[in-house]
Formats: C-alpha cells, structure tokens, sequence
C-alpha cells in the first residue's frame, strides 16, 4: 500500500498519546512525527494507542 | 423571486437557502398553498476560518475565528455563561493545550484515539445525507473530550445560537447531524448532549427558561427533549430513548470513519413549535459534558428553521 500523497511504501506504525503530544511512532517506539501538540494532557489516556500506517511525508491512516 | 400563475392568480415560487425564503408549494383541496420556510439561524462549519499557527493541526478553538452572532464556552474566558443555578460553563485559560479543548472546530479526526470523527460532513446545511470526509474542505464542530475537558458531570460547555424571534410562526424545527462515538470497553465512554432554551444571551437556566422545562436544572435535568434521530443512513432507524437528552452510543456500528456507512453523521431533529409567540428573544444552547477522555461528540450543519 502506497501512501496518496507522495507515492511512498506506507509503514506500519502506532498513534500514541504521549504526555505533550499525539505522535505517530515507528515499531519501535520512536517518534516519527508530531500529528498534534497538546501540552498539559493528564489521565488515564496517555499512553493510549492505536495501530497506523504512515508515510515519511506525514500522512497516516 | 419568480412569479408564476395558478387558475389565473400570481403565485410567488421563491428559491433561497441559508437564512432567506424558501417556498414549499403544494396543494390541498385544489387549492395551491404556500408554506414559507425561513431559516432563523444557521452555522455552516465550512465556513469558519481555521487560523490556530500550530503546525499540522487544522484545528481551532479561539472566539475570533466563531461567527459573532453564535457564542461557546472553552477557549476564552470573554464568554462565561451559566448552565443551572450559579454553575458556570467550563472555560480554559492559557494558550497551550486549550486551543483544541471543549468545543473546537477543524477538519480531519480530533486528536484523542478511539473517539471523534475522522472528518466533517460532505453535504451541506440542505444535506440529506451524513457521509463525511477527512478532507480540509469538510470543517466540523466538537467537543474534545480530552483533559482537562471532561470531570466527571460536573465540566460542562455550552454552544449558543444568535437570538431568534419566534413570534408569528407556525412551526419551529432544530436540525443538526451528530456523530457521537466513544472508545469500547468501559461505561461512560460517550459524552452526553442536552438542549436548552431561554431568552437570557448567558444563561441556560431554568431560572431564564422561555417555558417551563426548557431550561436545565442541573447538568442532567432540565431541558428539550431530542427527537427524530435518524439513526441509519437510509432513515430506516429511529432513535428513541425514555431519556433521549442523554446521547447513546449513536457511530456504534463500530466506525470513527465518517465515508463508511457506521461512521456517517446522523441527524436530530427537535420540534420547537410548543415555544412559538412565546417570547421575541430566544436562544438555543446545546450542552456537553462527559466522564471520559474517549467522549468525543461532533456536530455539523446546524440550523433552526421556521414556517
């Protein structure tokens, strides 16, 4: 699967909500790209994640 | 305005959307009639201009980019109105998190994983249909249900119309379309909506109600009651609930996704027409409030008609 916007392999990855952003990490762990920054989060949703693929562009789906 | 004639008699056939006539022609008894449709107030999401200067997000909170005649509580703590008693809606301060908390507008899915849309609505404020799309073009309204939006029952925000005049008219309808999806595996995973009118530009109370009932008694209690959700794309389900100012699971077909069938907008009606002639000062508020950072609620083309 291609990504739309560039062409590129999409890569699997993961959405997580750290404790200052939404990021998209690679399988290892490691951030990839900021989706949004949102300082100040608290609660049980950090950490929370879901499966993605995602682009070096980043687009992610 | 074009003019037509009927058994020799001029008969207006007039066409506007957004705010201005629209006339339904039909007949009874032979007779032609005509029952003038005037939309009293209107929010076209896709309108607003999104401006936030965060890389990445087309997302918005701030009262400067809302139309000045429709008011929400979150970002700003310019407006600060009251939902019952001396309770005072929910508002942020700050410029860090808080520009996409309480109610936000923008494009694409809210932040939070497991709850939101992922997109605004393809149709307009005529829209028959809820498919969505994740396009920038296709703005929405929402509540992001994450911290430090949600505590409990006791953070609500409220979403107000401009003033509306409801003397001389025959029927009064509220229409918006809803996409209401919480995160699975637990209770109180979906935030909850309530309707309000008063003749107070501030104020949700019961104490500025227009009729008995109207306005909330507490962040529960009070209000209108929603009615005619249309629960499946091709109308074929109608949402009813003992309690259907509580919004239930409405995306529980499983879909964030607003292209796919699961995840379209459904749309809510709620008849007004008990409230006609009552009052020349009206405004509507809608309410939200949750217990769960996945309570996302989002909501598009919202309009309140008369005839």
């Amino acid at each position: 699967m291609n990504c739309p916007e560039c062409g590129n392999e999409l890569l699997n990855g993961q959405y997580v909500c750290t404790d200052t952003d939404y990021e998209v990490q690679d399988l290892g762990g490691n951030k990839v790209f900021t989706v949004y920054e949102s300082h100040g989060i608290d609660g049980d949703e950090i950490s929370s994640k879901h499966e993605v693929k995602y682009c070096s562009c980043k687009y992610y789906i | 305005m074009s003019l037509a004639k009927v058994n020799g008699i001029a008969i207006a056939d007039i066409a506007k959307i957004n705010g201005i006539a629209k006339a339904d022609m039909s007949k009874f008894n032979g007779i032609t009639v005509s029952a003038v449709e005037t939309t009293l107030a209107s929010l076209h999401v896709d309108d607003l201009t999104i401006v936030d200067g965060r890389s990445g997000s087309n997302h918005a909170n701030y009262d400067s980019y809302f139309p000045a005649n429709w008011k929400k509580s979150g970002k700003s703590a310019d407006w600060n109105p009251t939902i019952y008693g001396s309770t005072k809606a929910y508002s942020f301060s700050g410029t860090s998190y808080s520009y996409q908390r309480g109610w936000v507008f923008g494009t694409g899915g809210t932040p939070s994983s497991g709850t939101g849309a992922t997109g605004g609505m393809v149709g307009d404020l005529d829209a028959t249909s809820g498919v969505g799309a994740t396009s920038t073009a296709n703005k929405y309204i929402y509540y992001e249900a994450s911290s430090p939006s949600y505590s409990g029952s006791t953070r609500g925000h409220l979403l107000r119309t401009p003033v509306m005049d409801f003397t001389g008219v025959g029927t009064i309808t509220l229409q918006f379309w809803i996409h209401a999806y919480g995160i699975s595996g637990g209770t109180n995973r979906v935030g909850n909506l309530r309707i309000a009118l008063t003749d107070s530009a501030d104020s949700a109370s019961s104490a500025d109600e227009i009729a008995s009932g109207t306005g909330f008694t507490s962040m529960s209690a009070g209000g209108l009651t929603l009615n005619g959700c249309v629960y499946e794309e091709d109308g074929s389900q109608t949402y009813t609930s003992a309690n259907p100012t509580a919004i239930s699971q409405l995306n529980n077909a499983g879909s964030q996704d607003v292209t796919t069938a699961g995840g379209y907008y459904r749309r809510v009606t709620v008849d007004l027409s008990d409230y006609k002639s009552i009052s020349s000062t009206n405004y509507i508020y809608i309410l939200v409030y949750s217990a769960h950072w996945a309570s996302d609620i989002c909501l598009d083309n919202i309009k309140v008609i008369a005839s």
